[in-house]
This record gives structure tokens, sequence and C-alpha cells, in this order.
């Protein structure tokens, strides 16, 4: 969801004197899409109920301390989210993805439909999950979230260009590892 | 890829319930939190309130300790300083004396480099020196612990002398020189004042001025060559310790012993020959039955191998005492076993 930079300024400043109106109108605007993103690359609802929690409580310390975003509010609120997810990635034991591994391929002989998108939807994560954090951001901004190269740019404070190599390469490893996967599947 | 990567997409949203919890939440929490305009504020309202915040009781105990602990540290490390500041006044019949003496042990202890050695022995050296200036300013004995301190430090200052660089060996042994020869001088004139029980130190240390004088004109010209003299001094030092009993100069007549012909007696060979010898003979068997009775340094004695050398350093022109005999390294030849033989009560 996007707002336009005068209304942008208007909820900061409001923010900035914790005004529960700006805070309330921040929140119901960006909250969703901070769920979606979330949960795409986590996985787990509760998960990304956690990162929701987390985001708008960092935001909020952010702002009683003098600090927070001037501009690019939404740029500063997904950073914020994009920076838990990886530490949670960092956190995670292994075992899960090994269980879940193992899981696929006993479950592999008589498949129905949604537990096969499931699978899929584990086997695009796992590989986002091996990708650097720029480059998982980049991915997941780009094509999960639908934005466009200069909002991803604000999120990274990086050129465009810097954001379409990144991409580039995104990609590549992630063809890589995908090809990987089905080798060793077969 | 960006079709495989649409299957991550489709996700359930936010459940409504969730979205009022966590929204209530969050304003709740903005609510709880107090105002502040900038960053300053908010350090200092931080400040006030873990001021007044009340912590349990065991955090008040694990306080309570550890801020003693930090102030009994604190007040021993500022006493102990203090005591150490205050004994670098000391002099050798003072209380804090061995505080100072032991805190230049440390501060040799720590000293790495070469140079740093050199002058932190010469600056101890110098100050041994200058309390028993003050000592004989006083008419008061230097003790014999003071004396075989600056002998050790001497020794330890030539050695780090000669481990210095060729040009900065050469600098550093002229300036032991100079400076040994300017307390010679003044031990000499002082000489007068000492006390009559005193006066054997004295030419002792007189003694050992010289030959450490002369020790270091030699290194000027080989400064290689003190690590070997100073290695027969050291294994000298052992057989003599070894092999005789401590012996003392013995001084006959006090007002004899402070004049300047009998300083230059001690380093005469033969007076010295004769004025040194055992320590029973000499308190008790000598001419006179004066008592007067120092150390004699014999290690010392026996240091300097090369008698032309001091003669050479002389005729180089180099400041001479006219109290000074002629040879300081006369006395250096003569062998223990000869003052111990010819001893009693020789008088010049």
């Amino acid at each position: 969801m996007r707002m336009d930079s005068s209304q942008e300024k208007e909820l900061l400043d409001g923010a900035r004197r914790l005004d529960s109106r700006a805070l309330a109108a921040i929140y119901d605007c960006f909250n969703r899409g901070i769920y979606s993103y979330s949960l795409r690359l986590l996985g787990e609802p509760d998960l990304a109920e956690e990162c929701v929690a987390e985001t708008f409580s960092r935001f909020l310390h952010a702002l009683h301390k003098g600090r927070g975003p001037q501009k690019y509010l939404q740029a500063y609120l997904y950073r914020i989210a994009h920076n838990w997810i990886t530490d949670s990635f960092r956190n995670q034991s292994r075992l899960s993805t090994v269980l879940d591994e193992n899981l696929a391929d006993e479950a592999r002989p008589s498949l129905p439909q949604s537990l096969d998108t499931k699978l899929e939807q584990a086997r695009m994560r796992a590989a986002l999950r091996q990708l650097s954090g720029e480059q998982r951001q980049v991915i997941a901004l780009r094509f999960l979230e639908g934005w466009e190269y200069e909002d991803v740019a604000a999120v990274l404070n990086k050129s465009l260009g810097a954001i379409r190599a990144l991409q580039h390469r995104a990609i590549a490893n992630l063809r890589k590892m995908l090809a990987e996967d089905e080798i060793e599947e077969k | 890829m960006q079709k495989r990567l649409l299957v991550l997409q489709d996700v359930t949203g936010r459940s409504p319930d969730a979205e009022k919890t966590g929204r209530a939440r969050f304003l709740g929490e903005a609510a709880s939190l107090p105002v502040y305009s900038s960053y300053s504020q908010y350090l200092l309202g931080s400040f006030k309130s873990f001021v007044s915040h009340r912590p349990s009781r065991p955090a008040r105990l694990a306080f309570s300790t550890a801020a003693a602990v930090c102030l009994m540290l604190a007040l021993l490390l500022v006493s102990s300083g203090t005591v150490v500041y205050a004994a670098q006044g000391s002099e050798p019949n003072q209380i804090l004396y061995p505080v100072k003496l032991f805190s230049e042990d440390v501060r040799l202890r720590l000293a790495v480099k070469p140079q740093s050695q050199f002058q932190l022995n010469l600056t101890f050296a110098d100050r041994r020196l200058d309390e028993i200036d003050k000592l004989a300013q006083s008419g008061q004995d230097a003790g014999v612990q003071v004396t075989d301190r600056l002998q050790n430090e001497l020794n330890a200052a030539l050695d780090s002398a000669a481990s210095l660089e060729n040009e900065g060996a050469v600098k550093a042994l002229e300036n032991i020189q100079a400076n040994l020869q300017q307390h010679e001088d003044q031990l000499l004139k002082l000489q007068s004042q000492a006390n009559p029980h005193a006066v054997a130190n004295y030419t002792r240390v007189v003694v050992m001025l010289q030959q450490k004088v002369n020790l270091a004109e030699q290194g000027v010209k080989d400064p290689q060559s003190i690590h070997q003299l100073l290695q027969q001094q050291q294994k000298q030092d052992k057989k003599t310790a070894g092999a005789t009993p401590t012996p003392t100069i013995v001084v006959n007549n006090a007002q004899e012993a402070t004049s300047t012909p009998a300083m230059a007696a001690a380093t005469e060979p033969e007076n010295n020959a004769a004025q040194c010898s055992d320590q029973g003979k000499g308190n008790n068997g000598n001419g006179n039955g004066n008592g007067n009775a120092g150390r004699c340094d014999e290690p010392d004695t026996q240091l300097t191998p090369k008698p032309a050398q001091p003669a050479a350093a002389t005729s180089a022109g180099k400041p001479t005492n006219p109290n000074k005999p002629d040879n300081p390294d006369k006395p250096t030849k003569n062998p223990p076993e000869k003052g111990n033989k010819g001893g009693n009560g020789h008088k010049k």
C-alpha cells in the first residue's frame, strides 16, 4: 500500500509525538502487508504475527528515542521486518529443514494437489533462505510483493543498478540451487 | 523462475482478530511511553527513570556488594599509589625506603628495551649516589645495603649501556663516566664531614666509582669488553663469597682516613692490601687498636684487567681529579689473598 509524501510526512510528524491517531493510521496502513511479506518468507502464521508485533514495537521505540525515519516510512518498516526475518532464520535450528525434506521424500508417491503446492512452497522458501540477506530481500520485494525497483532501492539504500545486479545474481543462484535439488531428487 | 516464485504469493491474509489484538497492543505500548522531543531529552528521561527505579532486594544486594568491592579496590589503588609516590623522596634510614626500592625493581622489570633499561639503571644509581651524598653531608653512614645496591645498579647500567647499538653504547658509557666522576668528586669533598664510623663505607664507594669510571673508559674504546669484564667479576664474586670471609677496610684513624692521601691510599695496591684483612683480624688485631672497619670491596678490586688502559685514558685528556690516584686500576691488581695475608694494622 502506497501513500503520498505529504500524507507520509504528516503521519510521521504525528508518530514522533506518539500521537495515537497517527500511530493507528500507520498500523492500519502497513500491518497486513508486513504480515503477508513475513508469512511468505517464514511460512508460519505464528512467526509472521511475531514479526509484525516486533516490527511495530521497534518502530515505536525508535520514535521514542527521537530517531526513526525522516521519509520512506514503508521502506523503513519493511527493513525492520526483513532484519527480524533474517535473525529468525539464523536462530532457527537446522532440524526443521531436515524434517521437512524427509517428509517430502516419504510423501512423494501419492501427492494430492494441495500438498504438492506446499512442498513447492517449502522448496522455494528453503532456496530463498540460502540466498544472502540482500538478495532475498530484493527477490521478495520485487516478485512476491510486486514493488518497483525505486521502492526496493529505498529499502536497501542502494542505486537502481545495484538492485538490478542483486536481482540478477539472486535469480541465477536460485536457478542453480533448484536445479541441484531436482538432480538429487532424481 | 518468477512463475515458480509465484507459488509463495498465495498466502492467507491476517485474521481480523489478530489484527485487532496487535493494534491494541501497539497503541497501548505507545500510550505507556513518555513523550520526548529529542534524543537528549530521551537520555535524560532514561537516566531519571533508572535512578528512580527501585530494584529488587537481591539486585540491590548485588549492586551494593559490587559497589563496595569497586570502592575498596579504588581506595587500595589510590592509597598504594600515594604511598609509592611519597616513598620516592625517602632516604635509606626512613621507613618508606623499602617501598622506593621495590617500586624501582618493578619499573626495571617492566622495562623491555635496552635503552630504557639503561636509563633506569643509571637513574637509580644516580639516586643511590645522591642518597649517599646527602647522608655524607649530614655525617651519617650510608650502610652496606645501599652501597651493595649501588654496585649492582652500576654493573647493570654498564651492562645495559654496552648492549646498546655502537654509537649509543659509547654515548651511554661516556654519560656514565661523566656522571660517576661528578659524584666521586663530590664524595671526596664530603669525606671530611663523614662520621668516623662511616668513612670506610664511603671509601668503598669512592673506590667503586673509580673502578666503574675506568670500566666505562675502557668500554668507550671497546663496548663489548664490558660484558666479559662483568662476567669475570661475577665469577670472582662467587669465588670470593665461597672461599673467604667478608673482608673489611681497616681505617686506623678517622682523620687520616678522611684526608685526601688516605683516599689515595685506599686505591693503592699495597695500601689496599694492607688495609684489607679478614674481618676478625681487621677489627681485633690491628696495630693501634682502632676498630673502625668497613667492608673491602674485593670483587670490584679484581675487576679491571689491564692497567695500561686507564693511563691511556688519562693521557687522552680526560678530566682528572687531583685527589684521584694516578692509576685507579691499581687496587684491582691486588688479589684478595694478598690483602688477607698482609694486613694487620698496616698504616700509610
